[in-house]
């Protein structure tokens, strides 16, 4: 499948054309800077965005016209990209030359005009949006795994931009306007750069013509290029914060200077998927099945901080012992004590799912978007290379640039 | 092999039976990586009985069926997964209520890693020394559900909407429960339960079936048929509800209503109008209360719900209930509103017109064909109607050859009567 590009003067096009799929996707991805106004502006602005326009005024005739167009799916979603803040439209859609043809494929695309250029910006609708982005933040607290993880990352992002979550801050839901939200509005159409992905069976050139002509944007075609901030994370010490719960929920962390730019980056996914990455990693067999103290134990490597996080969770009383078992195992690591099938198995797990990734509209967008903004490889074959490429003494030499930095526990009251 | 070809949307289902014993669906799915392959025995959390050579019933301790998912990936002391891993796959499992199922996805060596999932299925290798390890697993797996407010109150909206069924039970069973299972109830289970005549495969990718059906047929052996009988759950449930409203006190800070209602759906006869009154019922309630609702803009303009308001159907061989629930900060106001919509469903006059109907019939159309891009969950469904006597791909032509009267008619004789209503508030 290739990736074919068009650069405009004001927007860049992606287009995947495959047979393989019954749904058409297009993407429309805003980039903007990471900012705590900004971002609850953009995020409440995009949710109002998706509640209603000027052809459908309401909610509920919005939700009747997508229903009327066989389930088409327009969903409105707040991203963070390194530092960089995204605001994704997506717009599903059954491929037109099985429900209606060309005519279909024109309504759906302007349902998607009368989105972006004529929304309804009201004072009711916004007062919705607030309430439902309050309602939002209160409910991670009801959720003890996300709200632990939550914590755990604004201890680790204290003062740091990362710590803002992609749909803003609750402390500036209040404050945000209507003339903020339009000003945001007119921000995203005229300046922000976009970028466009359309995925299925649509005929390239056909459909740049009409998308291009009814989605006519004026904003600064340059992509952002830079999405990490270089700062070492410093050493602190552990922190135990306590609810009323059943299970302790323990979060580590370790911090590195390799980035998604990285020449050890391929070396620090596939430790990553080594150390903790499923359940033939290192850490689920000495943690999970020989010493039996957890039910689930995983680590993920954040290629925007460099920070590589394990998270788990058990019973008070194994908190300890299970922290330890972490450190050995990530010190056994380093020392290279780990199998040539060890590092097969964890190398499979990425192939499979890099072989996965173009089975999915939204994967092959988000690939096709990866390969533009970061200069990542997007066909498969030079995935998969980088992948085998990485040898024993790669691992070896990427766990040396790691050095474990914190611990939280979110614990429970009575331990 | 049976083929059975669905020209409108180019998809084609075949069937074979390993050895006249075991069903192997095969729905092709070209251009696929990836290749999605599950195995689905009939042993969920409500069956506890089994009966044993000598014609005795013999009952298991809660949370047997689970266990034995854990425990089927023991081989020699070892966990099997890591020998998927090694063939490109990925193995998972999952128990709910009425079956067990083991899937995978893989991107190379499929007919290699259906050969293992037999294996691994149908020749345990259970050992004392392996079960006691995972009790202290699981028992985990249930503190993290403890933790959880909206699995306590499903849970306890499910207690007190059945009187007498096992679904009241965790499919994980209770931590004493857990202590008590044995090794002997693992194998006897698995004797009764896993016999490749009641289990079903089903492989949607990129795969040629007579090529499947030819390597099986020369490589798999199936085990000898067992002497011990499966046992169905005992069922005396009544048609009212065990408790009609509880309020619980937890640790959020938005308060919840879950309500639920308990259907009397046809157990017996007809599998086909079974599906069928489940496609009419999921109409009904899509216009009475699905996003394009009246009903739907002024609870959430009125501040009665948010938008975590959410609607689900069960309709499964022993019971049916209709869920529905979302954060409030007014949960008495809800319940009532709730209450007198359910009242005023099967009334004189519908509060939807012929138009509502054929859009909600459209959207029908556009989920399912959309639905068939997603191999995990076309497999799911198609599992699932399996059960109901149908294959999924025929469920849009019956729900298209349903009409605007039929679903008047159904909807005048609903019993919406055995309701219970569970709240949950912040404790502070």
């Amino acid at each position: 499948m290739e990736l074919k590009i068009r650069q405009e003067p004001h927007a860049t096009y992606h287009y995947l054309e495959t047979r393989q799929f019954k749904t058409v996707e297009i993407t429309l991805r805003f980039f903007d800077t990471l900012e705590p106004k900004r971002t609850t502006t953009r995020h409440l602005m995009l949710m109002m965005l998706r509640a209603k326009n000027r052809f459908a005024p309401s909610r509920k005739s919005l939700n009747r016209l997508l229903e009327h167009l066989y389930d088409t799916r327009l969903a409105a979603q707040s991203a963070k990209l390194g530092t960089a803040h995204v605001n994704q439209l997506t717009l599903s859609f059954v491929n037109p030359s099985i429900v209606g043809g060309a005519d279909f494929f024109y309504r759906v695309l302007q349902l998607l005009k009368e989105t972006l250029f004529h929304p309804v910006f009201d004072e009711k609708t916004l007062e919705e949006e607030k309430q439902f982005l309050k309602d939002y933040f209160k409910a991670e607290y009801a959720e003890k795994t996300r709200y632990a993880q939550k914590r755990f990352f604004e201890h680790l992002f204290e003062g740091h931009p990362y710590r803002l979550s992609p749909f803003g801050e609750p402390g500036w839901i209040d404050a945000v306007t209507l003339t903020d939200i339009k000003e945001a509005h007119a921000r995203m159409i005229e300046e922000n750069p976009v970028l466009i992905t359309s995925v299925g069976d649509l005929e390239a050139e056909r459909t740049h013509t009409m998308v291009k002509y009814d989605l006519a944007f004026a904003g600064n075609a340059e992509l952002p290029d830079s999405f990490t901030i270089r700062t070492p994370f410093e050493p602190r010490g552990p922190r135990r914060e306590s609810l009323k719960l059943e299970q302790d929920r323990l979060f580590m962390a370790f911090d590195s200077d390799v980035y998604h730019d990285d020449p050890d980056y391929f070396s620090m996914v596939v430790l990553s998927e080594l150390f903790g990455g499923g359940s033939e990693s290192l850490l689920f067999r000495r943690v999970r099945e020989e010493a039996s103290l957890c039910y689930h134990i995983g680590a993920s490597f954040l290629p925007f901080s460099g920070l590589l996080t394990v998270h788990s969770a058990m019973k008070a009383q194994n908190v300890d012992l299970a922290r330890e078992t972490v450190l050995q195992t990530f010190h056994s690591l380093q020392q290279g004590d780990f199998t040539d099938r060890d590092l097969t198995l964890a190398k499979n797990s990425l192939i499979t799912t890099i072989k996965q990734s173009y089975d999915h509209p939204r994967g092959l967008a988000a690939l096709a978007a990866r390969s533009q903004l970061f200069d990542a490889p997007f066909k498969e074959e030079e995935r998969l290379q980088r992948i085998h490429k990485v040898e024993r003494e790669d691992i070896q030499r990427a766990a040396t640039r790691l050095s474990f930095i914190f611990t939280y526990v979110l614990g429970s009251e009575d331990a | 092999m049976k083929k059975t070809t669905y020209k409108a949307y180019d998809e084609i289902v075949y069937k074979f039976t390993l050895r006249q014993r075991l069903d192997i669906y095969v729905l092709r799915k070209r251009r696929f990586a990836k290749t999605y392959v599950t195995l689905s025995a009939p042993l969920g959390s409500v069956h506890r009985r089994y009966k044993d050579e000598s014609g005795a019933v013999r009952t298991v301790p809660p949370g047997v069926a689970h266990f034995l998912e854990h425990k089927i990936f023991e081989r020699a002391g070892r966990d099997i997964s890591a020998d998927f891993s090694m063939d490109e796959a990925q193995i998972n499992a999952f128990t709910d209520h009425h079956r067990t199922t083991y899937l995978f996805h893989a991107t190379d060596k499929v007919f290699a890693n259906i050969e293992r999932l037999l294996e691994m299925c149908f020749y345990p290798d259970f050992s004392q020394d392996g079960v006691e390890k995972e009790r202290n697993i699981i028992s985990e797996e249930l503190n993290m559900h403890l933790d959880d407010p909206h699995y306590r109150q499903f849970h306890g909206l499910l207690n007190n909407l059945y009187c007498e069924h096992p679904l009241r039970e965790d499919i994980l069973g209770t931590k004493e429960s857990i202590d008590k299972v044995s090794v002997e109830d693992l194998r006897s289970m698995h004797e009764a339960f896993y016999q490749p005549e009641h289990a079903v495969v089903v492989v949607v990718g990129d795969v040629d079936p007579y090529v499947l059906e030819d390597y099986l047929d020369k490589r798999v052996t199936l085990p000898g048929r067992t002497f011990k009988e499966p046992l169905p759950p005992t069922l005396q449930e009544p048609a009212g509800v065990e408790r009609e409203h509880q309020e619980e006190r937890l640790d959020v800070l938005t308060p919840s209503l879950l309500l639920g209602v308990k259907l009397s759906p046809r157990l017996h006869g007809d599998k086909k109008a079974r599906i069928r009154e489940k496609i009419i019922l999921s109409i009904l309630l899509d216009l009475q209360f699905g996003r394009s609702s009246e009903t739907y803009e002024s609870m959430l303009e009125s501040g009665l719900i948010n938008d975590t308001f959410g609607l689900d159907i069960v309709y499964e061989d022993t019971y049916a209930h209709i869920l529905a629930g979302s954060e409030t900060n007014e949960p008495e106001a809800l319940k009532q509103k709730l209450h007198d919509l359910l009242e005023q469903l099967p009334g004189k006059d519908a509060a939807f017109n012929k138009d509502d109907f054929e859009r909600v019939k459209r959207r029908m159309v556009g989920s399912f064909l959309m639905g068939l891009d997603n191999l995990e969950a076309l497999s799911q469904q198609f599992t699932s109607h399996l059960s109901h006597g149908v294959y999924f791909h025929d469920v849009l032509d019956l729900a298209q050859s349903i009409s605007y009267e039929e679903v008047e008619a159904q909807r005048r004789r609903l019993d919406l009567s055995a309701r219970s209503t569970y709240i949950v508030h912040p404790d502070k």
